[in-house]
């Protein structure tokens, strides 16, 4: 619609133009056509003259000169740009040479620190430099989270949280479901690494771990909690309903026998640990078996093993000697060769 | 297969009792034979055996409460090392409690694994693993963390790895898959 108004305004234009040329356009500016005022008023058109000029009667034949006798004379005209051009001078010459300005600006740029009256713009500079300076250097403060990355180390006993080191009975749960994680708290700590092929950080979300014995899982845009895994030595908790990513039966080979899905019970195996799951209601109800897991065949026996430990029934068959050791771990019985510690086989499977 | 195995392991066991000194070395000399070394199988498990222990009431509750109860009365077999009543009176105030909070599951598995190892460590075979290890001997809980055990007189101390110390008092009691020692101290994990 408007530009429908444009069109037919240019329209309107492009025909009144020459018209208006062929009937006052010789009237112009010369006032020779200075009969009738309708067409004098055309011809000012037609000639392409100034509004201003038209005031002062271009069209109007003998109006052209009461317009000018308006104007003052030219010499008034002069001795008063003369006038203006000294007081210009003047006002140039009461500031500071060139040379001084450039000094004085110096002074300014490098004296940040002393505070002159009237320079507030430059106080406000000066506060945004240091803002920068505190970004990048920050003062190591243990207690803040955001220094929580650097707080590595506690005196046995404690555990490290993101405000520094705390009893292990105050290490709480710190966030609930559907709370916004705080990213600083969580700086430095990652998920156990034992823990790491359970929960693997995902395109959508990311896991965290704050030593309170609890696995967050927030959303990576929002930053929100979507699930809280509590770590109970396997990564399940007692009463509560199975985590994803274990529909599978995964019973070690060893435990198989004693511990098989059936109509009431689904048995799973998390670090270290073998839980029985409620069939019906999915509900973890206990933890049926401890491994330890790190005795393994062709290496050495690791610490901790110093004891001679089989069960009673095995007692008479297995017995150390100059040879041989024999120790037992997550329902095997290990052979060890008594001089070197290297374990050599695994000479009975309990379960 | 495992019938058949645990059948000629009984066969074997029948055997050996008739000429063994009952220890677990087969050179060993004097070493104090243990009463399920001598073929007596206890008939009660471990959870069994520390809940008809007046002295470890607050243990079973904390392992019913920790979801361990099948652990205990399982096939598999364990050494446990249980804090007494008195143990855990030496906690402060309150921290009993506290452990059994709903709140404080994890932390308490974490707690209680670290006095469990695997297998069955009768008070014979460590004192041997101490005189092997020149005073020192190291076992490793199911819990991830090691117990230091030495000699203090006639005393075994057990250091945990926090660094804290506990005495193994009483006698121990077999149980069908395992033993129980009892500890004045409530050992605490890394």
């Amino acid at each position: 619609m408007r530009n429908l108004i444009l069109l037919a305004g240019t329209a309107a234009l492009a025909i009144a133009v020459p018209v208006a040329a062929e009937k006052g356009g010789k009237g112009g500016g010369h006032g020779q056509g200075g009969g009738k005022p309708a067409k004098v008023e055309r011809g000012g058109h037609g000639g392409g003259g100034k509004p201003a000029r038209m005031e002062r009667g271009g069209g109007h034949g003998g109006g052209g000169q009461v317009a000018r006798s308006a104007r003052p004379p030219k010499a008034e005209r002069q001795a008063f740009r003369a006038e203006r051009h000294v007081e210009r001078r003047a006002a140039r010459a009461e500031r500071p040479e060139r040379a001084v300005r450039r000094s004085i600006r110096d002074e300014r740029r490098q004296d940040h620190f002393v505070r002159r009256p009237g320079e507030e713009r430059r106080d406000f500079r000066r506060v945004g430099r240091d803002r920068q300076d505190y970004r990048r250097m920050p003062d190591f403060r243990p207690g803040e989270p955001r220094f929580a990355g650097y707080d590595r180390f506690c005196p046995p006993g404690l555990a490290r949280k993101g405000n520094g080191c705390l009893p292990p009975g105050q290490a709480k749960k710190h966030f609930a479901r559907g709370q916004r994680i705080d990213r600083d708290w969580f700086e430095g700590y990652r998920v156990p690494v034992s823990y790491r092929s359970f929960y693997q950080d995902g395109p959508d979300y990311y896991y965290s771990y704050d030593d309170s014995g609890y696995i967050y899982r927030a959303d990576r845009g929002s930053d929100l909690i979507s699930a809280i895994i509590p770590l109970f030595g396997g990564g399940f908790g007692i009463g509560q309903p199975l985590p994803a990513g274990y529909d599978a039966y995964n019973v070690p080979m060893q435990y198989r026998d004693d511990y098989y899905d059936n109509d009431e019970s689904l048995y799973r195996y998390g670090d270290n640990a073998i839980y029985r799951v409620d069939n019906q209601s999915g509900m973890i109800e206990g933890i049926v078996a401890l491994l330890g897991g790190d005795l393994n065949v062709g290496q050495e026996l690791p610490d901790g093993y110093d004891a001679y430990n089989l069960p009673m029934d095995y007692r008479d068959e297995y017995q150390d000697d100059d040879d041989y050791n024999y120790r037992y771990a997550d329902g095997n019985i290990y052979q060890v060769d008594a001089k070197t510690q290297m374990i050599q086989a695994i000479v009975e499977m309990l379960a | 297969m495992k019938r058949s195995l645990l059948a000629a392991a009984a066969l074997l066991a029948v055997a050996a009792c008739q000429g063994d000194d009952g220890g677990n070395r087969s050179d060993s000399n004097g070493a104090t034979p243990t009463a399920a070394t001598k073929g007596e199988q206890p008939k009660t498990n471990l959870l069994e055996a520390l809940g008809g222990s007046a002295e470890h009431k607050t243990l079973a509750n904390a392992m019913k409460a920790a979801g361990l109860t099948e652990t205990l009365s399982g096939a598999q077999p364990y050494t446990l090392f249980a804090p007494t009543e008195a143990a855990f009176a030496k906690l402060p105030a309150g921290g009993a409690n506290e452990l059994l909070a709903p709140e404080a599951k994890g932390q308490l598995v974490a707690l209680l694994t670290g006095h469990i190892v695997p297998g069955v460590v009768t008070a014979a075979d460590l004192g041997r693993a101490i005189e092997r290890g020149k005073g020192k001997a190291e076992l490793a809980t199911v819990g991830g963390s090691n117990l230091s055990f030495s000699r203090d007189g006639d005393a075994v101390v057990v250091t945990d790895a926090a660094g804290g110390q506990a005495r193994v008092t009483g006698t121990e009691r077999l149980a069908s898959n395992g033993v129980v020692h009892s500890v004045d101290g409530v050992l605490r994990s890394k």
